[in-house]
Order: structure tokens, then sequence, then C-alpha cells
């Protein structure tokens, strides 16, 4: 095998691809090879780095220098400067908010900093299309360890003494449910990976699988042999076409290799792992409806007891656990249960990857150790709120959790302080917003979410979830009463306790934890009819203040429906009658001049009723 | 086991649900979704209760008791919880009647104007007084729905034959899909989208007509409301009696709840206490009664031909002129043609009727083709009495089933519910003819023999089995003579002829020997099919081989009755000889045709006697057309496929002048000068049968409500092969190749004319 001085890490995950991290990898591999730089660097397309925000990004190593939002362009001049004259191209290197100095070193840049790498520890540093890299940072040694050496039941009592707990959502023992999947009499036993990844603004499970898909490989493979399982499979969503390729160059290669298939590694045991791509259910996430699925059957939940260990798949005990639950197996097995439970909280081990979405400066994926403060991920990693906007809340949870405001900043993050405040540790999204979210808007944006996702088989969660999210459509349409508040907190109830699966019993968690910290802002949208936020269309006035406006015709030309009047340097005049408040003109009002402006309340009603200008917008 | 339900403590027996626990000890859990004979689904949420020691509420439909569990199922956050479901399942469910002002008085003073296209509450819905939800609402005093309601847009579907389909008073309990897929197998009713859109449909939104439905009406009768119905009774005036009768539209002796008002049969739904059903019927059973009995060619005023037209005359006149007419054939002119689906009762005083009265000289009738009869007559000659009773639900335990030329889901649709069932336990199902990719794809095992070589395929698979090591019935008599004579079958040959592999062959062979019970189920059209003149005996042999079981599936209400009767019978007609019937010698002179769904063949004999329940063109050929009654408004005693011997009632009295076979059978003896016809009721008929046929011992004491009766089945000496002459069996038959007749709704004479199953009836049907 050649060596290569130096190594080009171009990240190939779905948010970098999306933003051209393909056409520069090819323009890298094109410079190089003009400049003859061929036998000695190397271009690797890699799996997601997980600072997304940054897209395309490119690392050199070794010098572990973090190149960011590079363009074909900026090819030649880099590799030229860089790997030529070996001069680090700070034009092209990261510079943090507020800051002037770039920071060359990937490990120096905030994001990474406080970050605890266990599943996405081969993340951006190997090609997760070829076995060998994954082989050569101590890859498939946990699972040779576990056939070769260990009985089942030692298996199962390292992963319980590791205290991991399911990553998809409920954190339910994982040692626990092995074991009891370990002691039914049936067989054959089924293993399932759940990569049904739904929920909005979450993409943890997506990337593990795209960029290390062997990690769930060789968890699957010691889970089979800790509960005796000849066949798996793993279920990704049809919405994740590089996820599912990357998978399936994984099983070949792991075939060939005699990880997979007959007497595994010479030791005798068998197993196999077939894909199944999900259809686009959301509810296929939920476990039981999941397993209905692979069976060819509509994805309906079913009630349990019996849990999928004792009653799964064809009726046969199986065990299903998510990807990234997968994807701290073989750690787990190769490094020790003492090392994995000294991380982490007294009642939550190890690390949980999130995914850092909304207004927040970093944007991506990011894993930290259980018990880490939130203000943490969100100021130190995630770098804060773009625009100096000020903080509000955070979603944890996806859809199903809560809404965590700025006064629990610092919660430390564990499965049962989540439950607590109301949100849940779910599949670990996180979408942070800032002063400009409307909290009733965004508990009737996750509700219609789960209501149009409801799978329709119990009647509390089909109907009472769309009931709710009528109640909240009048609220914020300003057409609300006290009443709808006590409905709304009786529904929650009935849709809670009521439901059949996970995703109804969780469905109102926004509604309620928006009710817990927010109430005025319910309160502000039925007494007032305000909407503080100036986020509800119905309760906001568009307004141009005439002192301001400098009749530059910028508003008057972005408005879709021509309800703005006016000429060159004259004062412009919205149309209240004909405007449909879709904040065009709001966005284009330059900053400096801030003419146009959002009311809401008594001020927004008088303006639209055509009264005279306020003195103290 | 004990536990206790709101305190009480309790004993229950099995392993019941909460939910039948608490039903059998009086305490009331409301529930929509839970239908017995259905797996628990725990859809509707209304059921759920608290366990002392489980996390949260349980529902109790799908929760097993166990020993000393402490269930509380009514506290006053439960009773809240419940309302809470309730009110949003009415959200979806017009309930205009609930907040109207005048329900009270509506009720007792408003006629139903049901016939209105849209239900928007209870008075104008056709389930009203019927409807589960309506009851559920009532027994939790709901009388507000606190939420705006939802319509689901759609119209009613009208499209398909007998069922209308209302999506907007669904409440989507899921039973119509379940009973679709895990009882019928059909898979026909399925949920179409999902979330608040989710509806009942079909496959690509299909009239129910092109997506393989059986129309067994199972859908309509565990719907808890008015959103799946009968079309024929959905505007009809309440049902005033409910009687149970044995279905005579088939073989399987169904028990029927037939619905009347006023001498006037509505219709009729599946008995579940049914011992055959439980609750299940078919198309016949569930949607034809009504037609079959209130038909426009029904006969119902004795007729009698009058200078080459006829004419309606009263009874008296009738019977003293035909019985004038038959006085004047010596013994042995007349013969007599009986039907298979008349009562035991009526076949007993015919055969008596034929033999003491008429002389005639044979009673024939379609038994002595029967599947039954020839599998009896194939054992017979070795010296076998082979066992003919069996019960349906051991088809439903068995562990492999070969079934051979029935297309059950149209010809026996409750032996195929019991396929279906051990389909659902694992059982492998291997099937030839008709039923071929019917039961795809799990357990279900093809084998795509061509057409007319049922015979050659018995042949090899017998060979097969010789030749497999293990084969358990080496000491059965006659095994050594037997399996010489098949030394000279070349199995190969037959192979090539067959198109199927020798791996295969040997497969299949493992499977017939493979997980028991073996239930081998076959009818008659297996062996008139023409390929297997030599099905009998093959079958026996086959069975032996394999240690299975034989089950002869045939048509015909009373099929075996009659072939217990007439073999009584049989010793006493000159002409019975042979196996038909029909016997040789010249036609006869006069024809005596009886039974309800007679028919009568133009220009057989000078005087022919019609007496049946429907006249035809060719019954209008008849000298004297005596009007029965059906089965539906004359007590009767029937044998169904089992030889469960089943009494029936009546559900209305005789149509017009119809009158019971046996009765017009007695007044026309009585008319010729016969003494011993003296009958005044069916029960002393019904005395007589159990005094002069011995099979019906069972039939216990005149007046006793008969439990479970089979007719006397003794199996024979001793199990035996049945050896044939070696050159029969190694020649594959070449006898004629008759095609299967696709009606296979013939036996329904009549109602086959219903223009909804001309719809149903040919197509291809799953």
């Amino acid at each position: 095998m050649p060596t290569y001085r130096t190594h080009l890490l171009v990240c190939a995950g779905t948010g970098c691809v999306s933003c051209g991290a393909f056409t520069v990898k090819e323009a890298l591999e094109k410079e190089v090879a003009r400049r003859g730089l061929q036998n000695e660097v190397l271009v690797i397309a890699t799996g997601c780095n997980g600072f997304c925000e940054r897209g395309p990004i490119l690392m050199v190593h070794p010098d572990g220098i973090f190149y960011q939002r590079l363009t074909v362009a900026d090819v030649p001049f880099l590799v030229e400067e860089h790997l030529l004259k070996g001069r680090p191209v700070r034009k092209f290197m990261y510079v943090p908010p507020a800051a002037v100095a770039p920071v060359p070193k990937m490990a120096d840049i905030e994001f990474f900093k406080h970050q605890r790498l266990i599943v996405l520890r081969n993340r951006g540093r190997i090609d997760p299309e070829k076995i060998e890299e994954y082989i050569a940072y101590d890859g498939y040694e946990a699972a040779a360890n576990a056939l070769a050496n260990m009985t089942p039941e030692a298996i199962v009592a390292e992963i319980s003494a590791a205290g991991l707990r399911g990553r998809g959502g409920a954190g339910f023992p994982t040692g626990r449910k092995w074991d009891l999947c370990r002691r039914q009499p049936s067989a054959p036993k089924y293993l399932i990976c759940n990569g049904d990844e739904g929920d909005p603004g979450a993409f943890m499970d997506r990337s593990v699988l795209e960029a290390d898909p062997h990690a769930v490989l060789e968890g699957m493979i010691i889970g089979a042999k800790a509960i005796g399982a000849a066949r798996g499979f793993i279920y990704i969503r049809d919405e994740y076409p590089l996820a599912v390729s990357r998978i399936g160059i994984a099983l070949e290669q792991a075939r060939e290799m005699g990880l997979l298939g007959k007497d595994i590694l010479g030791t005798g045991f068998d197993f196999d792992l077939e894909i199944v791509r999900g259809a686009g259910a959301f509810v296929s996430g939920e476990e039981t409806a999941l397993i209905a699925s692979i069976e060819g059957q509509r994805a309906y939940p079913r009630q349990r007891p019996p849990y999928p260990a004792q009653h799964g798949l064809w009726g046969q005990p199986t065990v299903i656990n998510n990807v990234e639950t997968w994807a701290n197996v073989a750690s787990i097995i190769r490094r020790g249960s003492a090392w994995f439970s000294s991380l982490g909280t007294e009642t939550s081990k190890g690390t949980k990857i999130f995914s850092l979405v909304g207004k927040i400066n970093n944007t991506g994926l990011v894993e930290v150790p259980m018990g880490i403060r939130l203000r943490d991920i969100v100021f130190a990693i995630g770098g804060g709120i773009p625009k100096g906007r000020e903080f509000k809340a955070v979603q944890i949870g996806g859809p199903s959790g809560g809404c965590i405001p700025k006064e629990l900043l610092d919660l430390p993050i564990d499965y049962e302080s989540l439950t607590q405040a109301g949100a849940m540790m779910g599949s670990g999204g996180m979408i942070v917003m800032d002063e400009d979210t409307c909290m009733v808007d965004i508990a009737l944006y996750f509700l219609r979410f789960t209501q149009e996702e409801s799978c329709g088989k119990c009647s509390p969660c089909r109907i009472g979830t769309r009931q709710m999210a009528e109640i909240l459509a009048r609220i914020t349409a300003g057409e609300g009463t006290l009443e709808d508040i006590k409905k709304l907190e009786t529904l929650a109830l009935t849709v809670k306790q009521g439901s059949l699966c996970g995703l109804g019993q969780t469905a109102p968690n926004p509604v309620l934890s928006t009710l817990r910290y927010f109430r005025n802002e319910y309160l502000a949208h039925i007494v007032d009819r305000t909407c503080p936020a100036r986020v509800c269309k119905n309760l906001i006035t568009y307004f141009i203040d005439p002192e301001k406006c400098v009749g530059c015709l910028l508003c008057l030309k972005s408005c879709p429906v021509n309800a703005i009047s006016g000429e060159r340097k004259k004062v412009h005049v919205i149309d209240q009658a004909a405007c449909i408040k879709c904040g065009a003109c709001f966005n284009v009002c330059p900053a400096k001049i801030q003419a146009v402006t959002k009311y809401t309340g008594e001020r927004g009603r008088a303006l639209r009723g055509g009264a005279a200008v306020p003195k103290d917008a | 086991m004990k536990l206790r339900i709101d305190g009480l403590a309790v004993t229950v027996e099995g392993r019941p649900t909460l939910l039948e626990a608490a039903r059998a000890n009086g305490v009331f859990i409301p529930s929509l979704c839970d239908h017995p004979g259905l797996d628990p689904y725990a859809a509707c949420r209304l059921c759920l209760v608290e366990v002392k020691g489980r996390k949260g509420l349980v529902p109790a439909c799908s929760t097993t008791a166990e020993e000393d569990m402490d269930v509380i199922t009514s506290t006053p956050e439960l009773q809240a919880l419940r309302r809470g479901i309730l009110e949003l399942i009415l959200a979806e469910h017009p309930h205009a009647c609930l907040i109207c002002s005048e329900k009270p008085s509506c009720d007792d003073f408003k006629s139903t104007i049901r016939k209105t296209g849209e239900v928007t509450g209870c008075v104008l819905c056709p389930a009203n007084g019927r409807c589960e939800l309506q009851r559920v609402v009532e027994a939790m005093g709901l009388a507000l729905v606190p939420f705006p309601s939802h319509r689901r847009p759609g119209e009613v579907r009208r499209d398909d034959p007998f069922i209308d389909r209302d999506n907007s008073l669904c409440i989507l309990c899921g039973r119509c899909v379940r009973v679709c897929q895990e009882v019928r197998g059909a898979s026909v009713l399925t949920f179409v989208s999902r979330g608040s859109g989710t509806v009942i449909g079909t496959a690509l939104d299909r009239r129910l007509l092109d997506s393989g439905c059986q129309f067994c009406g199972a859908c309509v009768d565990v719907c808890p409301t008015g959103s799946l119905t009968e079309r024929a009774v959905r505007y009809e005036r309440p049902v005033e009696t409910e009687t149970k009768v044995v279905c005579p539209l088939c073989g399987q002796g169904c028990g029927l709840l037939v619905k009347s008002r006023e001498g006037r049969v509505l219709g009729a739904a599946p008995d579940p206490e049914g011992p055959v059903n439980r609750g299940q019927a078919c198309v016949r059973g569930r949607f034809l009664v009504k037609a079959a009995v209130h038909h426009p060619r029904r006969l119902l005023q004795p007729m009698i031909r009058d200078n080459g037209s006829l004419r309606k005359a009263s009874w008296e006149e009738t019977l003293e002129a035909a019985a004038a007419r038959l006085a004047g054939y010596r013994p042995g002119e007349i013969a007599v043609e009986a039907s298979a689906d008349s009562s035991c009762e009526d076949l007993l005083v015919l055969h008596r009727f034929a033999s003491e009265t008429l002389k005639a000289r044979s009673v024939s009738g379609p038994w002595s083709e029967s599947a039954a009869a020839r599998l009896s007559e194939a054992a017979w000659g070795a010296g076998w009495t082979i066992p003919l009773n069996s019960r349906l639900s051991d088809i439903g335990r068995a562990g492999t089933i070969l079934l051979l030329g029935e297309n059950l889901p149209l010809t026996q649709p409750l032996v195929n519910l019991e396929v279906v069932r051990a389909l659902r336990k694992g059982a492998r199902v291997i099937s030839v003819g008709p039923a071929d990719g019917h039961y795809s794809p799990s357990g279900a095992v093809d084998l795509g023999i061509p057409a007319g070589k049922d015979d050659l395929l018995l042949s090899a698979l017998t060979a097969s089995l010789l030749e497999s090591p293990g084969t358990p019935a080496t000491r059965t008599r006659g095994f050594g003579e037997f399996k010489t004579s098949f030394g000279k079958f070349d199995n190969a040959k037959a192979r090539r002829a067959l198109g199927i592999s020798k791996e295969r062959l040997l497969e299949i062979a493992r499977l017939l020997t493979g997980v028991k019970p073996l239930m081998i189920l076959f009818g008659t059209d297996f062996l008139k099919a023409g390929s297997c003149p030599e099905g009998p005996t093959s079958l026996v042999n086959l069975a032996l081989l394999a240690g299975g079981r034989l089950v002869p599936l045939d048509g015909g209400a009373n099929l075996r009755g009659a072939l217990a009767i007439a073999s009584v019978f049989a010793a006493r007609f000159p002409g019975a000889a042979g196996r038909s019937g029909a016997s040789a010698g010249p036609a006869p002179r006069a024809l005596y045709i009886a039974g309800p769904s007679a028919k009568v063949r133009p220009g057989e004999a000078e005087l022919v006697i019609f007496q049946g329940s429907y006249t035809d063109e060719q019954a209008e050929a008849a000298d004297f057309l005596l009007p029965e009654t059906t089965a539906f408004e004359a007590a009767g005693t029937t044998v169904n496929v089992e030889g469960r011997i089943q009494v029936s009632g009546a559900a209305i009295g005789p149509l017009g002048a119809a009158r019971p076979g046996w009765s017009i059978l007695s007044l026309l003896a009585t008319k010729l000068g016969a003494s011993g016809f003296r009958y005044h009721s069916v029960e002393e008929v019904r005395a007589d049968l159990a005094r002069t046929a011995l099979a019906f011992k069972a039939l216990g004491p005149v007046g006793g409500e008969p439990g479970e009766a089979f007719l006397e089945d003794d199996a024979g000496g001793a199990e035996a092969f049945v050896v044939a002459g070696t050159d029969r069996i190694s020649k594959p038959a070449r006898g004629p190749v008759v095609s299967r007749d696709p009606d296979i709704y013939k036996s329904l004479n009549l109602a086959r004319e219903h223009k909804s199953l001309k719809l149903v009836r040919g197509r291809s049907c799953r």
C-alpha cells in the first residue's frame, strides 16, 4: 500500500454534499493531479464531520487544519498555497463569531473542543465505503472478541454493567432488553436496527449510518451472539438514499471478509443482515409498527406487553434497538463497561448525539457526554444565537419532546432531568428558538406534525391531536377563549393517558411544556389578541413608518400581491386590506432604514383601521 | 384462577382477557373495537383500566388475566378519561340527535324516515337501535360533545352487491378489516390513508366486487355502527322475530338467525352460537335467504295439466287426480327422483311412499355419486367401513392439509375458514386444482398440476411415499400386496407427464408425512372431473400411507342424511342394483320428482309429477305441480358434511298453499289407499326416522332437544389398503375431461337468479 504524506478529508455527509462537497472533491483530485502530487496527497470522502453549518468542509491530515465553506474556485489557490508551499490558507479557515483571527486547527475550534466522541469516533477520518479503514481504527476487534471469547451471558452482563440505555427515545436499559430476549425459549430470534429516523430536525442516525456503517454492523453482530439470533434487519427510511447505499456496501464488504454469513471468523457462529427500506411513515419508527412494516403489514403499532423481546417479528423474540444504540455496543465491548460508565451521570451513561438546528450559529451534529449542561451545548458548542438575538427556548426530543425555557439553561442533559422538565431525550433533536419565535405557533407546528403522522389506529391520538391542533389554530388566529386553555389541558391528558403508542402518549408534550413555561404567550393571544413574537399572521400588522421611509421601491417591488403603493423618493403605503402578511417587505427593507415594522395587539389593529402613526413603535 | 375486579374476588377459567373476565362477572367496561373471535386490537381505548402494580393504564381487551391481579375498572379519573375519548369518537361520528331537544319524544313518535341520503344522527341511521356506539353513549350518559364535529367526506358507496358502505358513520374500530383478514382470509377491506384521514376501503379504492370479496357479510355483522349495512334491510321496519334455522343452501349446515316480520322474511345473519359456523356465514346464508323464500318463481299453488295447459287447483282436487293417475301403473313402472336438499323427514316419507305405496323401481338422487358414497364404496372393497364423520374444527387444528380440487371459498366457505385458521397457526396447505393460489403466500404450497392429471398425481405421490423411508403403514392389512401391485408404476414417466421434478415430489411427500394431523380434503368435483376414475381408491391408499384423515366434502343440504336413508331402503327397490340409482332396462313410464330444488328434464316419461318449491319452464312441462315449502317455512332435520344431525325450526309459516314435503306425500299416499302414513306433525315423522334408520339413533327421544348429535359412524373392519387391478393404476386415465362448472352456486337453484348474485357468480373469487 502506498503511503501519502497528506490526506485531504473531504466531508461527504448529506449537508456538505448538498453544498457541493463532491464537486470540491473532484476539483481537488484534478488539481492535485495537475500539480503532480497524486502520489503524495490522497483525497478521501468521509462521513459527516458534524459542523454542517460550515460545509463543504476539508480537513488536512496530519496537519489538523480545518478549512470550511470551500468552493471549486478556491481549490487551485488552496492546493498551491498549502500543499506546494506549505502555507495554510487563513482565508478559508473558520473565524468564530465576534472574533477576527481564524482558528486553524480543528481541535481548537469551540464546536469540537467540548465534544466527546464514542459513536462518532470515526467521523471525518475514515472513508465509510472502505471496510479496511474501519478495521484500521480497531474495527471488528470487539466483535471478534465477543464471538471467540465471550459467552452470551458475559456480553449481556457487560452491556448491562455499562448502563447503556436505548438512544431511540424512551431510554430503556439495553442490557435488560437483551437479557429478556436471550431468556426466551422460542426460536428463531431476530435483531432489528431501527433507522427510521423521522423527527423534524434530527439527523444523527442518518449521519452514523453514512459516516460509520460498520460500527452499526459490528454492534449487531455482538448483539446477535448475545441473544442467539441468526438473522437481522436494518430498517432505513428510503429518504436516506446515501445511508442505504453505504450500509449496502458495508454489508457486502463484511460478507466478503467473512464477518457476516456462515461461520463468522471461523467461530461457527452464523449471522446475516438484510436492509429493509421504510416507506416514509413517521410512526414506523415505533418499534411494534416497524416490526409490522417488516412483516409487510400496515405500520400500525400494537399494544405492549408483550414486548418485542418476547413476541416480535413474526411472533418471535426480537431485539430492536436504535442506530445510535447499536453503534455504542462495539466500543463498550472493546474498552469495557467501566470505561463507558465512567462517562455521564448516575442514571445516564456514556454520550449522546444531538442535532443542533434552528436559530443557532453552529448548526450541526454534536456528541457530548451525558449530564452536560444545556447552556454548554447552546452557547459553548453551538456558538449562541445569530444576529445577536435573545435565546428563548430549545425544543428537545423532536415533536414529542418539549420546550425548555431559558430559566432552565443550566439543566443537566440526561433522561430523567429532561422528562422532569416536560421534554424528553427522544432521538436527540435540539431546535433552538430565539425571541422571534411564537411559542403557540411552535406548539401548533409540532402538533400538526404529529396529527398528520398519527397512524389513525387509536381514537385518542387520531382525533385528539386533530382537535388540539384546531384549538391551537384558533388561538393563533386570535379567536381563542380562556376556555380553550382548559380544553387543551384536558385533551392533552386524554391523549397522553389514552393513546396506544409512544407517538400519541407524547404528542401533547409541546403543548403542555409551552403551557407550562410560556402560558403568558397563550394569554396574550387570547386576552390581548397579541402575538408577542409577532409571528401569528392574524395578529400582526406590517406598517411603513413615513418618517423613515426613503421611497426606495424595494418593498414595493417585492410585494407579491401589489399591496404597496408609492413612487421613488416618496413614502410608500401598505394597503392593509390587500396585505397577506408574508413579510417580504419587512425582510427587504434595508437594515439602516428599518421603515417597515411589525405591530401586534391594539396598536396593530389601530393601524389596520388607518389610525395615525404611533410615536413609540 | 383468582383475581380481584373492583375489589370483588372472582374466579375465572382458562386465560381470559380482563374484559372477558369482567363481563363474565357482570362488570361493565365499555368497549368498541373488541369482538369475540377477533384478536385483541386495543384501538378504541375505552376499556382502559388500572391494574395495581402496573405503570399507567392498560386496555382490558388485550391484557390477559393473571393470578392475584387487582383490577380497578372504574374511578372518577377513568370515567373522565373514557368520557373524553368517547367525546372524541363522537366528534367524528354524526351525533346531531344527542344534542337535539326533541330526542326523547322523537324516539317514541317519529316513524322512520331513514330513506334520507345522509345520516346526521341516530334517528336517520340504518343502525338505529342496534348500534353499539349508541349503547355505549347511553351507558355512559353522554349528552353533549364539546368539540366541533368532522364529517368524513365521501358519499355512501352503493356500487356493490348487497353491501352499502358509509364511511361517515365509521369509528375505525377495525373490526371489518380484521375479520376480513384474520377469520375470512380474504383481506379485501383495509385501512386507507393515515391519521385523521384514515378510512376503511379497498386497494386502489376499487369496488368490493373487483377486490376479491366473497360477500360473506362478516364485515357487516361485526360493524358496531351503521357504516357497513346490508342494503336490503337498511330501510326495513324493525325485526319482529328471529328464528334459529339451519341454512339449507349448502351442505355445511350453518346456524342462521332468520329475521322476519309479519310472515315475511327480512333477512338473515349467522348465529354466533351456531355449532358449525360460530357467527360466520357465506353470501348464500347471509344475503340470499330473503330472495330464496320470496322468489318470484315460487310455486305457491297446486297445478294440474288440463288439455295441455296448467291450471290452478285445490290440494284436494290435485291430489285426487294425481292419485288416480298413479294408481294406473304397475310395480316397477314408476321411478322416483329425490333431492339431497330435502329434510330427512321428507326423504323418509318419500322412500316409504316410493317403496310401499308406489312400488317404484328406484329412488335416485345425487348422493349416489357423492364423495362420501364413493369413498365408503372404495373402502368396502377391502372390507373396511371407513368413518365418514369429521369435525370442521379439526381441520383448523391440522398441521398439514392436502386440498384436492375444491374451490373452498365458493363451495365450502366454512371449511375454507378452517383452512385459513390452520394457516394462521402455521399449517402447510398443499392445494391441487382451482384452489391454486388462494392461500399464498405463507404456508401455501401450490402444485400447479396440468388439468386432468389428478389421478396420475395421486399415483405419483403414492409411489414417492412408498419410496421414502419410514412409512408408518407397513403393518396395515394389504400393504405387501398393495406395494407389489404398485411395483410396475413408472414414476419417472408420471413426473414427466405432470411436469414436476423428483425433488419437488419428494418434498411434497415429506410434507404429507410431516406435521400431523394431516387432513385430505376432497369433493365431488374432484372425483367427477373425469381425470380421476380411481380417485376414491387412490385416496384411501394415499391416506393410509401418509397417515392422514380423509374428509369428503359434498354439496347438498342433507346429502349425508339422504345417503343414510337411501342405504336403509336400498334393498327394497328392484332397480336399485349398481352404483347409480338409475337402473338399466326400459325407461320408467311415470316419474315422481320431489325436493325443494328439484329439476324436471322434459320428455322423460308419460306422467311427470313435480313436487318442489320453485317452477321454471321445465317444471311447467310436468302434469302435476305440487307446491312444497322451503326449509325456512317448515321444520326439519338435516345432516351436514360433518355428519352432524341438526334440527331446524321454521322462520315463518308456509307461503301460499305450500306444504311440507312429508305432508304432501302422506296425503297422496293416503289417497292411494295406504294406511301407514297418518303423520300429524314433523315430530312424528322424526320419531319414525329414529326407529327406521339406526344411523339416526342420536336424535334421541321425541321432543328432546338433541345436543351435539352425529350420524352413527362406527368404523368397521380393520384399516386396509385397496388393491385395484395393477394395470389400471399404472395407466394414466384417459376418460373424458369434464370441464368443471364455474357456476358453483347451482345448488342454490333459484336464489341464483338474484341480480346481485349474478354479479358475484362466475367471478374468480378468493
